[in-house]
């Protein structure tokens, strides 16, 4: 799935479903087949209805342990809750609201006014500056959206707002903070099969802008990693990742780029087009090997610790952590909410997806804590923030 | 002998197909058209299949080719019902049979939408099919497939908000 909207949906469609019931059901009787026709002996009907009699017994057994338990895909992978014994971390918190809301939050509790930042528009992303000073704001819009840079513990605006595609991965920091790399949309004339996006520099001092690709299709999932500037293409010919080093754009790989440490360790994604988890896959150095066991598990890469890799696997309604070292699964933590991607503050990993109650998963006791926000019922993204001086 | 051997094989991999895909294939059809109507899709949907004797030698992915052919069923039944919504005063709340699940908010948003979206927001998110899938289900071109999932997608979050 594209957005955070694109995933939200499908998650309340998927939970919907899993509210339908299914009545027994067989299946039909095979017209027209001449092989079918010749055969129509006693001994393969027996055989046929046996066959089909098992199916249907199974398919009623399910049918029953299914009802109104969930997707039938997942509902036999969905992860119990998951006890949540230990303190949620101090730390500050923003969280964006699907109204357009941006609030800080520090205790649980929503601390001063909140800001209308989006104009009554989702929040689609919120991404801290690297010194924590600013926050970078991604508003939805029904043609564009827009980013803007607010003050991280007053929620003044700083800078913007500037025009960027309404999707959640389209800005990226600076690492010395004094600019932002942004995709904005394109060309966008028929018979093009899509619009085009470009991916410019904003100066934040200046608010000057520069633009380093050119328009091209399909490109998404900007970030700036200790490699560097980094988009992902979609589809080919150019599918994979490109890291940008200031002056020239390079191929990185066929997969797309989530997280790289300092040793040049990095986590990647290989998934469809459209979709923005996958199947994950450990690069060191130029080596790139498959930490994702199951084909049909959609995972997306958390953190780097150490040697650990954390991979959050989604199982709708809720999902888990996986601990990998090496190639091996050292873990598997479950919980009811979403963590596909979280900031380490302390060696903790604050959660950002959307809910109702902030999460966190300590790298430490391999436990999530949970913290309710009181006064505030939902939000679309989260992020931890200094605590006020 | 050998018939009844092949055949035997034939109708376990119905069999097996039919375990497989249904749960997935009913649920869909009762999103777009409603629980009422979707054993009936799902019935016809396999029944289409069943006509091919060689169907599993020439589909390579029989559970996409039932969800597009399952789909393009929905699809025509909603274009029927659109028309008889049209021509005819509804007599009766259409949701006084209703089940629970479809007294949802969601599931309410999703069957005011117009048929063709509702149809590709159900491929899309309740069963991850591609966009070539799903205008291919839908007999459009694949480049209107994202506007058509972000103009529902608009008409969703409206009736929800």
């Amino acid at each position: 799935m594209n957005t955070y909207e694109d995933r939200e949906l499908a998650r309340e469609i998927k939970t919907l479903a899993g509210q339908i019931p299914i009545p027994a059901g067989t299946v039909p009787q095979a017209r027209g087949s001449t092989v079918a026709r010749a055969v129509n002996l006693a001994g393969a009907m027996v055989v046929l209805v046996a066959a089909v009699g098992v199916a249907s017994a199974i398919a009623n057994l399910r049918a029953s342990q299914q009802d109104g338990v969930g997707n039938p895909a997942a509902s036999s992978s969905a992860p119990p809750t998951a006890p949540v014994a230990i303190a949620f971390p101090e730390t500050a918190l923003l969280a964006g609201t699907s109204d357009g809301f941006v609030y800080r939050i520090e205790g649980g509790q929503i601390s001063g006014a909140p800001v209308n930042v989006c104009n009554s528009q989702s929040v689609l992303g919120l991404r801290l500056s690297p010194t924590g000073r600013s926050v970078l704001v991604i508003c939805w819009g029904r043609n564009d959206g827009q980013v803007m840079v607010l003050d991280s513990t007053t929620l003044a605006r700083r800078a913007g707002p500037l025009p960027a595609m309404p999707r959640d991965d389209v800005a990226a920091w600076a690492p010395d903070e004094l600019s932002i790399a942004v995709l904005q949309s394109g060309s966008c004339e028929p018979p093009a099969p899509v619009c085009s996006v470009h991916l410019v520099l904003w100066e934040i001092a200046s608010g000057a802008t520069r633009v380093i690709r050119p328009d091209e299709t399909l490109t998404f999932n900007v970030r700036w990693t200790s490699l560097g500037l980094s988009v992902s293409f979609m589809q080919p010919p150019q599918p994979g990742t490109l890291v940008w080093d200031g002056q020239a754009w390079r191929s990185y790989s066929d997969r797309r780029l989530w997280i790289a440490d300092t040793g040049g360790r990095a986590l990647l994604v290989q998934a469809g087009a459209g979709s923005i988890g996958g199947q994950v896959w450990e690069r060191q150095g130029t080596q790139e090997r498959q930490l994702s066991v199951s084909p049909t598990d959609t995972e997306y890469p958390v953190a780097l610790d150490g040697d650990r890799a954390l991979v959050w696997r989604d199982q709708p309604p809720g999902g888990a952590m996986v601990i990998y070292r090496g190639q091996q699964i050292e873990r598997i933590v479950p919980v009811q909410g979403l963590c596909s991607s979280a900031q380490l503050v302390d060696r903790w990993l604050i959660c950002g997806d959307s809910g109702s109650a902030a999460l966190a998963y300590s790298l430490d006791s391999n436990q999530f804590a949970r913290q309710p926000i009181t006064g505030l019922n939902r939000f679309n993204v989260l992020i931890p923030v200094p605590k006020k001086q | 002998m050998r018939y009844a051997a092949l055949d035997v094989t034939l109708n376990d991999r119905w069999a097996s197909l039919y375990e497989e895909s249904r749960p997935l294939l009913y649920r869909a059809a009762a999103l777009m058209v409603g629980g009422a109507e979707a054993e009936e899709i799902v019935q016809e949907t396999f029944e289409r299949a069943m006509r091919n004797p060689s169907f599993f030698d020439e589909v390579r992915e029989p559970v996409a080719w039932l969800r597009t052919v399952s789909a393009r069923r929905a699809l025509g039944r909603l274009r029927r019902h659109h028309l008889w919504e049209r021509l005819l005063v509804r007599l009766a709340p259409a949701d006084s049979t209703a089940e629970v699940w479809e007294r949802a908010d969601l599931a309410v948003a999703l069957k005011n939408l117009p048929p063709r979206e509702r149809v590709a927001v159900v491929l899309r998110y309740y069963q991850d099919a591609s966009y070539e899938e799903i205008a291919e289900a839908l007999g459009t071109a694949t480049s209107s497939v994202g506007p058509m999932l972000s103009r529902a997608r608009a008409r969703i979050r409206e009736a929800l908000t």
